[in-house]
C-alpha cells in the first residue's frame, strides 16, 4: 500500500497476512522490500510487511536527493503508524540503524528489534575527522562523487544513487546511546564483529542496550525475546 | 497592485536556471558578465533578492550571482533539505561558472559557502561570511517564541521530529495571509531592526500573491525542521581545512540570530588561518541589508579584483 511522507510517496509491501504480533522488515541501503522474499516471511508466525525506505524499490526518489537516515526513521515511522500495532522490528544494514532509532524513540510501539548486517550498517564515523589536517583536502567534491558512484554500482536498479550518502553521515556514540538505552532489549546478530566489520556504534549500542546477541536461529531467539519483553511489559505496567 | 519600490534597491540584470542533484535552482545576476565573479548565499527563510541593495555596489566591479537557495525564492522546491545538498549547491554553482570565484554568505549562506570553499578549494579566491558562524553551542534549539528544547534528550526531540514528520503528509502548502501586509509585519515581528520599507521590498520579493491570498515563497517542509546529531562543536575545527582567506562580518547590534557572544566566536575562529574580521556599526544579524554601503565597502577593500 502506498504512504505519503510529506510529497514523497512510499510503499509497504504486505508479505504475508494473519493475527499476531505484526512484523516490519527494514531493508538496507541500495536494497528494497525484494531482499525479503516471501520465503523470508514464512517462518514468522504472524502478519509480516515489508516496506521500500524513500529513494528505494517501488518508493519515490526524493526529489533534490537530501537523503539521510533520520528521513528513512520516518519512512519507518510512518509505516508503523499505518500498521497502527505495535511491531516486532528486524532491520539490516541501514535499516538495522534505523530499526534501533526507531526501537528508542517509538519504545512503547516497538516490542523487539534484530538488527543484521548489510549495506549501510558502518556509516561516516562517530565523530569528525578533523584531526586529519593537512594542506591537501582529504573528501572533497571529488571524494563525494566517486563515494556516490562507487557504493551505487552495487545496488539495486530502482535505486537513487544519491542514498549512498547516508552511509557517510556521522552516528555519534551519544547519540545512538540514547536510543538504545530507551529501546527495550534487542538482539544483534553475531555475525557482526565476526564475518563482518563491526562500527563503533554498533559496539556502543549493544552495551547500552544490554542486548543479546542472537545465535544463528535467531528466529527462536526472537520468540524468546518477544515473549519475554511481552510479559516485562506487561510487568512494569502493573507497578505504574 | 504596483510592486513596492525602494529608492537603494537595484534589481537584478539578468536571470539563469541551473539544474543541481534533480533540482532547478534560480539565480539572479548583476554586472558585466565577464569581470571576475563573486556568489552570494542567503540565509535560511530569505532569498537572492535580499541582496538587491549590497549587489550594486559589488557590480561595479564585479559579475554578482545571487543564488536562491533550494527551497527558497523562485528555485524549486524539495522533499527533504540536508546542509550537506545546500552545500553541493553552492558548488555547482561554482562549476557553472567555471571560473575561480569569491564568495559571499550571510547567516546560513555564510557557513555554507565556508563549507563549499573547503570541499572545493580549486575554485574558490577568498570568503566574505556575515554572522553565519553557527548556532550557539546549545544548538538553535531555542527558537524565538517557542518551546525551549534545549533541555530534551535526542530520544525525545527524535519523537518530536516524528511527529511533526506525520503532520506533514497532511501539510502541503503555508496557509494564506490576507495581504501582504500581514506578511511584512510577521517578518517585522522575527526582524524589528529591519526598516518598513525595506521589509515591504523584501518580504513582496519572498511571496506570491495566489487566488486565496498571499504566501511565503519558501518550502514549509523547511519550517517543519530535520533532525539529526548535529553538535555545535563540529562546525569550527572544520574551518582548518580553508585555504581561501576568510573576511568575517558581524553587527554591532545584538538581534535575533546573532551575534554570537565574541568568547564562543573569537574560539571558533582561531581555526582560520587567514582571517580578517570587522564589525559592522548600527546593525544587527542583516548587516547587508541595514548598512550595504559599508558592508560593500569592507567587501571591496577585502576582496581582490
Amino acid at each position: 500500500m502506498r504512504l505519503l511522507h510529506g510529497r514523497v510517496s512510499i510503499e509497504l509491501h504486505t508479505l504475508k497476512s494473519g493475527t499476531g504480533r505484526p512484523l516490519l522488515l527494514l531493508h538496507a541501503l541500495g536494497a528494497s522490500a525484494e531482499a525479503w522474499s516471501e520465503a523470508a516471511a514464512e517462518w514468522y508466525h504472524g502478519p509480516a510487511y515489508a516496506l521500500d525506505f524513500s529513494g528505494h524499490g517501488k518508493s519515490d526518489h526524493v526529489r533534490g536527493g537530501a537523503y539521510h537516515s533520520e528521513y528513512f526513521l520516518a519512512d519507518a515511522d510512518l509505516a508503523l503508524q499505518q500498521i497502527a500495532e505495535p511491531c516486532v522490528l528486524v532491520g539490516a544494514g541501514i535499516g538495522a540503524y534505523v530499526a534501533l532509532l526507531l526501537a528508542g524513540a517509538r519504545a512503547d510501539q516497538i516490542l523487539a528489534a534484530l538488527l543484521l548486517e548489510g549495506a549501510g550498517l558502518e556509516g561516516g564515523g562517530s565523530r569528525p575527522g578533523h584531526e586529519i589536517e593537512t594542506d591537501t583536502v582529504p573528501e572533497g567534491i571529488e571524494g563525494f562523487e566517486r563515494f556516490i558512484a562507487a557504493a551505487s554500482v552495487d545496488y539495486a536498479k530502482s535505486t537513487d544513487p544519491l542514498v549512498a550518502q547516508c552511509d557517510r553521515a556521522l552516528r555519534p556514540l551519544d547519540y545512538v546511546s540514547s536510543f538504545a538505552r530507551a529501546a527495550k532489549p534487542m538482539l544483534f546478530s553475531a555475525r557482526v564483529g565476526r564475518e563482518f566489520h563491526a562500527p563503533d556504534w554498533w559496539q556502543t549500542a549493544f552495551e547500552a542496550n544490554q542486548a543479546v546477541s542472537a545465535p544463528e536461529n535467531w528466529l527462536d531467539a526472537l520468540d524468546a525475546l518477544i515473549s519475554q519483553t511481552h510479559s516485562r511489559g506487561a510487568n512494569s505496567k502493573s507497578h505504574k | 497592485m504596483d510592486d513596492p519600490q525602494h529608492p537603494e534597491a537595484v534589481a537584478p540584470e539578468r536571470a539563469s536556471r541551473l539544474e543541481s542533484n534533480g533540482v532547478m535552482l534560480h539565480l539572479h545576476e548583476w554586472g558585466d558578465p565577464k569581470a571576475a565573479p563573486v556568489v552570494l548565499a542567503h540565509g535560511m527563510f530569505d532569498h537572492g533578492r535580499g541582496f538587491d541593495l549590497l549587489a550594486p555596489y559589488l557590480a561595479e566591479h564585479y559579475r554578482v550571482v545571487a543564488i536562491d537557495a533550494r527551497g527558497h525564492g523562485d528555485s524549486d522546491w524539495c522533499d527533504s533539505y540536508t546542509w550537506e545538498m545546500d552545500v553541493l549547491d553552492v558548488v555547482n554553482v561554482l562549476r557553472w561558472i567555471d571560473r575561480p570565484a569569491h564568495l559571499v554568505g550571510h547567516s546560513k549562506g555564510g557557513g555554507q559557502v565556508m563549507d563549499a570553499a573547503s570541499i572545493a578549494p580549486d575554485r574558490v579566491r577568498q570568503i566574505v561570511n556575515m554572522d553565519g558562524f553557527g548556532p550557539p553551542d546549545d544548538g538553535f534549539f531555542q527558537r524565538p517564541g517557542g518551546p525551549d528544547l534545549t533541555a530534551l534528550s535526542w530520544v525525545e526531540r527524535c519523537s518530536l521530529y516524528l511527529d511533526r514528520r506525520r503532520r506533514a503528509a497532511a501539510r502541503q502548502s503555508w496557509r494564506p495571509y490576507e495581504s501582504l501586509e500581514e506578511l511584512v509585519a510577521r517578518r517585522g515581528q522575527q526582524n524589528p531592526l529591519l526598516p518598513e520599507l525595506w521589509l515591504r521590498y523584501f518580504v513582496f520579493h519572498g511571496a506570491r500573491q495566489d487566488e486565496d491570498g498571499w504566501r511565503w515563497k519558501s518550502d514549509p517542509q523547511i519550517a517543519a525542521g530535520g533532525f539529526g546529531p548535529f553538535k555545535s562543536e563540529w562546525i569550527a575545527p572544520g574551518w582548518r581545512r580553508l585555504r581561501a582567506p576568510l573576511l568575517a562580518l558581524i553587527g554591532s547590534e545584538p538581534d535575533t540570530w546573532g551575534p554570537l557572544p565574541e568568547s564562543i566566536l573569537a574560539g571558533r575562529l582561531e581555526n582560520v588561518k587567514h582571517l580578517q574580521r570587522a564589525t559592522v556599526q548600527g546593525c544587527g544579524h542583516f548587516i547587508h541589508m541595514q548598512r550595504p554601503a559599508a558592508a560593500a565597502r569592507l567587501m571591496l577593500e577585502f576582496l581582490e579584483r
